[in-house]
């Protein structure tokens, strides 16, 4: 009895040893204690093993998270914001009923509205992606490259002095050819700013469309991504927060 | 002037407090790992400890201008997710109308603890009944030797975080070891030898 009472007592500097935790002469006291006494040797020989099996219990390594990065740099909208404004941006245009997908053919990359019976909407793969941007660039380059050999010969086709010589002269005939001569060039140059236009409204379309990729694919991920998921709402929520010299 | 990465959980923790929000970020990278392999741990599931790690530091961003720096960050932060975890548990057990708390061997395993196909590989099936003993322990128990053997901190830092005294600590961590041992032998696992051993036999 007074042995059992005497190993009770012990036992926090039994753990303390166990653990090498805690002072000097609590784990003295546990040797010494240990030394001596068969059952309590025999159960901190046990409560080793018992720590021993617990190691073999580790944590499930995460899995990498996947890289979609856009292929537009725009600095002053960063990526973590830019992804819930797209997700944001792409549930609202799901509510209005519009479809802002690729298609799998044609046309591969217009916003479409949505139809009696709209093709299946997918997503492509990030090469398809740069294959498509590399086609749609290429495109824009020949009309481009076109539209200068137009302006070019609309050019020669007026005569130079055209515009500076008094047109008061002329005869109604050729002042008319003049006009429409003027008007062609004007609509042309019209039509090249607004393709112009176009394009910047389907790069930033594009580069929307990345964003939403990217954030639909990080939600996916989310076995393994905790740690960066975290990590990245945490960044944001000091972003907004930060004053601008602390940033 | 110091790299927020030299700098101590106490004076990011100061930087914080002076107006330096940033210094928020280095905490939360120093110790997001840690909290969420210990939620993790207590949890037993991936999902509902990136939700809980997630919510601790978002706690902690709010309440961290009013903390006071008596105790330390890593103290108060194991606390707030401790807390989380335990209002998870009773959610999760006012659900399930399962008890966490119940040692008997025939409780049956929370629906997101069921072991996968994966987990029952050969290779981790010390694991697996190591987390299913684990489970089976009272959330004090299971606390200490979380806080204990997984996240390594001493005596008196579990005292801090749980708010007990050294010798309650060590003693929640006696009995939890003994019921540990207990649970192991049960499930095959003596404390002496490894899984191989009691497989072969």
């Amino acid at each position: 009895m007074t042995e059992n009472l005497s190993c009770e007592a012990l036992r926090d500097d039994v753990i303390a040893l166990l653990y090498d935790d805690g002072n000097r002469e609590e784990r003295t006291r546990a040797r010494d204690h240990l030394a001596q006494c068969v059952p309590c040797r025999t159960e901190y020989s046990e409560l080793k093993g018992v720590r021993k099996a617990l190691g073999g219990w580790t944590l499930p390594l995460p899995s990498p998270l996947p890289q979609a990065k856009p292929r537009l740099h725009v600095p002053w909208f960063p990526a973590g914001l830019a992804a819930a404004a797209g997700i944001v941006l792409g549930i609202g245009m799901a509510v209005a009923g519009r479809s802002l997908f690729f298609e799998p053919a044609g046309n591969p990359l217009t916003a479409v509205a949505s139809t009696a019976n709209p093709a299946p909407p997918q997503f492509v793969s990030q090469s398809e992606f740069q294959n498509m941007l590399k086609q749609q660039e290429a495109r824009h380059q020949a009309e481009i490259a076109e539209l200068r050999q137009t302006l070019t010969q609309v050019a020669e086709a007026v005569p130079e002095s055209a515009s500076v010589r008094d047109v008061s002269n002329l005869s109604p005939v050729a002042f008319e050819s003049l006009l429409k001569a003027s008007e062609a060039r004007q609509a042309r140059m019209f039509e090249a700013r607004l393709a112009g236009l176009r394009n910047d409204s389907e790069l930033q379309r594009q580069y929307d469309m990345a964003q939403i990729a990217a954030g639909l694919a990080y939600i996916d991920s989310r076995t393994g991504a905790d740690a960066a998921r975290t990590s990245e709402l945490m960044k944001n929520l000091v972003r907004v927060t930060a004053k601008p010299q602390d940033r | 002037m110091l790299n927020r990465s030299q700098m101590s959980d106490e004076q990011l923790v100061e930087a914080f407090q002076a107006g330096h929000v940033a210094a928020y970020d280095e905490l939360v990278s120093r110790w997001q790992g840690k909290i969420r392999g210990a939620v993790w741990r207590v949890l037993g599931s991936t999902e509902d400890a990136a939700d809980v790690t997630q919510e601790a530091f978002l706690r902690a961003f709010r309440g961290l201008k009013a903390f006071k720096r008596e105790a330390k960050f890593s103290s108060w932060i194991y606390q707030i997710a401790l807390n989380l975890c335990r209002d998870a548990l009773r959610r999760k057990k006012g659900k399930s109308y399962v008890s966490l708390d119940e040692p008997e061997p025939k409780i049956p395993a929370l629906p997101s603890l069921s072991p996968s196909p994966l987990q029952l590989s050969e290779g981790n099936q010390l694991a697996e009944r190591v987390r299913q003993a684990i489970q089976k322990l009272s959330e004090d128990q299971r606390e200490v030797i979380i806080l204990k053997e997984y996240e390594g901190l001493t005596f008196a830092e579990i005292a801090e975080t749980l708010g007990l005294p050294t010798s309650t600590v060590k003693t929640r961590l006696y009995r939890g070891l003994v019921e540990m041992k207990q649970h192991l032998a049960r499930e095959g696992v003596t404390s002496a030898s490894s899984i191989h051993d009691s497989n072969e036999s």
